[in-house]
């Protein structure tokens, strides 16, 4: 990035230099000390060629504040001249001075190197390098007109140095942020083909439930580093409140437990959210503790009328509901929250073929 | 020599350590018959003898298994195995001729049971793979308004995604078991179809012969 950077800035450099020898030549039956303008064109050349062999050489050079702050001396000695060099009042009339666009790469490069404020800092110190080019020609600042048009430079000046600093930090921190994304892709990759296929092995192979678990855990672990919780997976705050919900049954009682998440979610307020990822999880503690569940499905997809629906389904024991009082224990915390949040619940269970708690919450 | 009745099987996957752990929970209704580390290995194995069941690694050098879907989804039944039901491409996979996935932590017994039926003809959905396959119904019905599932069709999908088992599913729709299946299997038909159309679209549109 800084690389292309200080390419634009050289071919900005070398632009400007042309459109300086333009105005030298077109401009030199006004000028009052001829040589002094040649002089100091010749040595915008010097730096303009300088800088260009710096980037082939040593492009790091240029953001060093040496090179920066004899780029930025000669563009305020331009500015400067044109005290001397021209007639009097040239610095109002409407004719083009010298050192009109060429500095502006030295405060670019300021920006590039030492950021917004020391851009706009140098843009500052050129632009009263024409007040001074102003006071040498002894033309009087009295008018009002003539205060704003140098104010104006100086404010030209200092926001072109600001917002090239600002855009060139803006370039680096986005290049950052890339290789800190592609860094961590690399790293993905390498551990989905080895460390996460080995968790796979020790979990199919191992004979030993507590081993098999905790390499269960790991891997959830190592995803959810690697993809991050949302990551991949879906499903907003609900969706990341509902796979907490099963990785701690699945820490609680071994079994496993997965989330399926169809479409985008609405979203939801965090008292709403908490009502029913609490109530899904009272339903996989019983899962768990009363139906002996090894394998637990929650359901979640955004419902027709804007709600949520939801459900829970294990492959326990189940139960007979007929033979079960409403309102018990079971059911009970379930219920409470999901009727405080405005939702209702319903129970599905035979006996031998597991349970299934259908949530909605309009 | 084995059993006469016993399932010819392609193994696929790069990692030897793989296909000798699963070739160890097949047991000896299976016969495997070739074993593969890449995708064109899996594909010249498949061409020259003909399993009834192809169990392939998602993630293999030279395309992985959704070229092998690709090639040889209509010739024989080809299960997935895949680290993470996560993965981007599962659903490229199955779209493209596969009849199903495992993941890879499946314990032996279950594997060996979702192997032996998907040899069978029935399709090895999970719930992860149906709300899948849900969402990318729904984008399609969204982005295009054409609903290519019957009623039936998506409440059957949904309840495989809710967790159900084919017999329940069943027995709460009052269906048999085998119309389930069939269910599933014209779903999975008609995501691989949607899918080929998509690609002919986009040919068509894009001006590619």
């Amino acid at each position: 990035m800084e690389r292309s950077v200080l390419q634009g800035l050289a071919a900005f450099r070398w632009g400007a230099w042309l459109w300086m020898a333009t105005v030298l030549t077109v401009s030199r039956d006004d000028l009052r000390r001829p040589w002094l303008a040649v002089g100091l064109v010749a040595i915008a050349l010097v730096v303009t060629v300088a800088d260009t062999v710096l980037l082939r050489a040593d492009p790091g050079a240029l953001l060093r504040p040496g090179p920066v702050a004899a780029e930025l001396a000669v563009g305020a000695a331009l500015v400067l001249c044109d005290g001397w060099a021209y007639g009097p009042d040239h610095a109002f009339s409407t004719s083009q001075s010298l050192g009109s666009v060429w500095p502006l790469a030295g405060i670019l490069g300021a920006g590039v190197a030492l950021g917004p404020l020391a851009a706009a800092g140098a843009g500052v110190v050129v632009g009263l390098a024409r007040v001074g080019a102003v006071v040498a020609n002894g033309a009087s600042i009295d008018s009002g007109g003539r205060v704003l048009s140098l104010t104006n430079t100086v404010v030209f000046y200092a926001l072109g140095g600001a917002a090239g600093g600002y855009v060139a930090r803006l370039l680096r921190r986005a290049e950052r942020q890339i290789s800190a994304a592609r860094a961590r892709e690399e790293v993905a990759r390498t551990l989905h083909d080895g460390v996460l296929q080995t968790l796979a092995v020790v979990e199919r192979r191992a004979t030993d439930p507590a081993l098999a678990r905790l390499a269960r855990e790991q891997e959830r672990e190592l995803r959810e580093y690697l993809f991050g919780v949302a990551g991949g997976q879906g499903g907003g705050d609900l969706g990341s409140a509902l796979r907490a919900a099963a990785a701690r049954y699945e820490d609680a009682f071994g079994g496993r437990a997965q989330v399926i998440v169809v479409d985008d979610l609405p979203s939801m307020a965090e008292e709403r959210v908490a009502a029913l990822a609490g109530a899904v999880g009272e339903a996989l503690m019983n899962a768990g503790k009363h139906g002996g569940a090894t394998k637990v499905t929650v359901y979640v997809e955004p419902a027709p009328d804007g709600g949520v629906f939801c459900s829970v389904k294990d492959d326990g024991a189940g139960f007979d509901p007929a033979a079960t009082p409403a309102g018990q224990g079971l059911t009970r915390s379930i219920r409470g929250r999901m009727e405080e949040a405005g939702g209702r619940v319903d129970v599905n269970s035979r006996p031998g073929s597991g349970t299934e708690v259908c949530l909605w919450l309009p | 020599m084995a059993p006469l009745s016993s399932v010819k099987v392609v193994l696929a996957d790069d990692h030897p350590i793989w296909r000798d752990g699963v070739r160890a929970d097949l047991g000896e209704n299976f016969w495997v018959v070739a074993e593969a580390g890449t995708a064109d290995e899996a594909i010249a194995a498949i061409r020259q003898h003909r399993p009834d069941l192809v169990v392939c690694d998602l993630n293999m050098p030279g395309g992985g298994g959704i070229k092998v879907a690709r090639t040889c989804g209509e010739e024989t039944r080809i299960v997935m195995l895949t680290v993470s039901e996560q993965e981007r491409d599962l659903l490229d996979a199955v779209a493209a001729g596969a009849i199903g996935y495992l993941v890879k932590s499946t314990p032996g017994p279950e594997l060996r049971d979702a192997l032996w039926r998907a040899a069978k003809g029935e399709p090895v959905f999970s719930p992860t793979l149906a709300g899948l396959v849900l969402g990318e119904f729904r984008r399609l019905a969204k982005s295009t308004g054409a609903e290519p599932l019957s009623d039936r069709e998506r409440e059957v999908l949904q309840y495989v995604a809710r967790g159900h088992t084919y017999k329940e599913i069943g027995a709460s729709l009052f269906i048999a078991e085998k119309t389930v299946e069939n269910h599933v299997r014209n779903i999975l038909g008609k995501l691989h179809l949607n899918r080929k159309q998509e690609l002919i679209r986009y040919a068509l549109e894009h001006g590619i012969e």
